[in-house]
């Protein structure tokens, strides 16, 4: 149950995260240099692998 | 608690006042006049600083006369003692960013921030928003870890699970570099 409730309470903060590091890279809200632009969209990479990683699958 | 870093030389040094170039870091307790005197000091508007207190805040980013606005949420360990309450929790930080500070405000203490402190020394002072890449950075890596944590639990209590079956012996429960949180076991009949 405590792992459980923890993975839900991460689940919803890294979509939430990544949803926004995205809106960040589309508006260019920071106005980053093109190098600044690639460490983005790698830090986005990486949320979203963390978001596919099988502890997120229920088991039985 | 508002404390005030700087890098001269690759060395962090703390400030009285918030120099040009200065990370602002705000840390519980959490006073309406520090938030006062930092809202003028750093020609900020107040509404900015309070947004983070509040547990339920959702990420977002806001601009306001040229100062910028991110809250992010980061992973913390639960202090509860209630055996059904989560081992971990996550909790929103503001980023804010100004022509010369970068400001982070925390109504927890967070590991991500303490590791932004730890490697501050290495970050170029003219810059700020590598500051800020860098903070998401050590989110990110601090969600990894927590995960790590999180998963090596889940397998202690499926091998503890599993040994309860007397017909059966685990043999091995290495994690599969090529397969993150895949963890393989070899369980043999006797």
């Amino acid at each position: 149950m405590k792992i459980q409730k923890s993975l839900v309470y991460f689940v919803i903060a890294l979509r939430s995260n990544e949803k926004m590091l995205m809106k960040i890279a589309r508006t260019n809200f920071l106005v980053l240099k093109e190098q600044e632009k690639e460490i983005l969209e790698d830090l986005i990479v990486d949320i979203s692998r963390a978001l596919k990683w099988r502890i997120f699958i229920p088991t039985n | 608690m508002i404390q005030n870093f700087k890098n001269i030389d690759h060395k962090i040094v703390s400030t009285d006042k918030p120099d040009i170039g200065a990370w602002v870091n705000v840390l519980p307790p959490l006073k309406q006049e520090e938030f006062s005197e930092l809202s003028t000091g750093l020609d900020i508007s107040l509404d900015f600083p309070a947004d983070s207190l509040d547990m339920d805040e959702s990420c977002c980013i806001e601009e306001e006369d040229n100062v910028k606005l991110i809250v992010i949420k980061t992973p913390t360990e639960n202090n509860s003692i209630s055996e059904s309450d989560a081992y971990y929790i996550t909790i929103p930080i503001s980023i804010i960013l100004t022509h010369n500070h970068i400001l982070t405000i925390n109504s927890f203490e967070n590991g991500a921030i303490k590791k932004f402190l730890n490697t501050f020394q290495n970050r170029p002072p003219d810059n700020l928003k590598r500051m800020v890449l860098k903070i998401f950075e050590k989110i990110t890596q601090t969600y990894m870890e927590s995960l790590k944590k999180i998963n090596q639990r889940r397998n202690l209590i499926e091998q503890k699970t599993l040994c309860f079956q007397p017909e059966r012996t685990i043999t091995g429960a290495d994690e599969n570099p090529e397969e993150p949180g895949i963890f393989r076991y070899s369980i043999t009949q006797q």
